[in-house]
């Protein structure tokens, strides 16, 4: 299981987050919701170990630890691009786990140009790379920070089937503004919402902390 | 009496000593740089992280040869070349850092891998001109 507590992190004065809590354990997959500048990257980037927070209580598998990235359990996706741009897309192809393979496979999905360097691919089909090489990694805790982003709706549909499946036997935190496909894969959604985190059941929680407009 | 207590000591000693041997052997056996496919792992990070440093190393070190080949101070030469790795890690950084989290979910920081590379290339370095300077 992993959990984080008591977090407190602040630039130039202003508080972005205070106390609040997380806990995500393997076979489950948390949505984290929240409004832009809520926090959400700053936590996910905390617990991986590359943002330093004023002060946390970080515990995975009732150790605690410092720096996440360091002890091998965790993988994170961050919101911008990070593959080295030298690498060829079948370089990073031969990295992906043998299920993630077969499913591209399966799906008619293998990427077209093997040849191609990373720099050489448009944004969308970089992004969609990067998240099946996070999905790769042999950590027992994936952190995804917008997955769903400038991905095309085929490919958005293939991650959620490889979320879902990884979620089986890890954990996996992820959050994105593009909510839909996130309610659809998360088996527990939860909203940062001034400092506090909050348990959302159904859109009409979203609706009360304001991050939905209500429509009717 | 003395002598099976002095034969028990030897005994024990010898189980000691192959306990210890058998528990080296078993670290090693779990030292990273041992274990299977390890090594062509580590030599592919090192590799695609020397690739984002190699215009400047080269460079760096035909400029290192060229002051060996003009002064002949191998101490010079070293002393340059340790002032200067910090200077390219400042000149590359704010370009590499992009891809920091490739290597940070690979488990190693930035900073690790440019010491690495560092002494790799020193290495390489001496190997070379260390032999030149016995002509020199």
């Amino acid at each position: 299981m992993l959990q984080i507590d008591s977090v407190a992190l602040s630039f130039w004065g202003r508080q972005i987050l205070s106390g609040c809590y997380l806990h995500c354990k393997p076979g489950e997959v948390l949505g984290l919701l929240g409004r832009n500048g809520s926090g959400k990257s700053s936590l996910l980037k905390i617990i991986f170990g590359s943002l330093e927070a004023d002060f946390k209580h970080l515990r995975v598998q009732d150790k605690i630890i410092d720096r996440g990235y360091l002890t091998g359990q965790l993988a994170y996706l961050p919101q911008q691009n990070f593959m080295l741009p030298f690498l060829s897309v079948g370089e990073t192809y031969q990295s992906f786990s043998p299920s993630i393979k077969s499913r591209l496979i399966a799906g008619n999905s293998v990427p077209v140009d093997l040849e191609k360097s990373i720099q050489d691919i448009s944004n969308g089909q970089l992004r969609f790379l990067e998240c099946l090489w996070i999905l790769s990694q042999p950590a027992g805790y994936i952190l995804l920070d917008e997955p769903f982003s400038a991905i095309a709706p085929m490919q958005i549909e293939f991650l959620q089937q490889i979320i879902i499946e990884t979620g089986k036997s890890k954990a996996v935190i992820l959050t994105d503004h593009i909510y839909r496909p996130l309610l659809a894969v998360s088996s527990r959604v939860v909203l940062l919402h001034n400092n506090a985190v909050y348990t959302i059941d159904s859109d009409d929680d979203l609706i009360l902390y304001n991050y939905i407009p209500n429509m009717s | 009496m003395k002598d099976s207590f002095t034969y028990l000591n030897f005994i024990t000693g010898v189980n000691n000593f192959q306990n210890e041997i058998t528990n080296l052997r078993l670290s090693y056996a779990n030292f990273r740089f041992f274990n299977n496919c390890k090594w062509p792992f580590l030599v592919s990070i090192y590799w695609k992280f020397f690739r984002l440093y190699r215009l400047w190393m080269i460079l760096y070190n035909l400029v290192s040869i060229g002051i060996f080949l003009k002064t002949g101070d191998i101490g010079l030469v070293f002393l340059l070349k340790l002032i200067g790795y910090p200077a390219i890690h400042l000149i590359v950084r704010p370009f590499s850092q992009r891809y920091d989290y490739y290597f940070y979910n690979l488990h190693y920081t930035p900073s690790r891998l440019f010491f690495i590379i560092c002494l790799l290339d020193l290495t390489a370095f001496a190997v070379l001109i260390i032999p030149l300077s016995f002509f020199y």
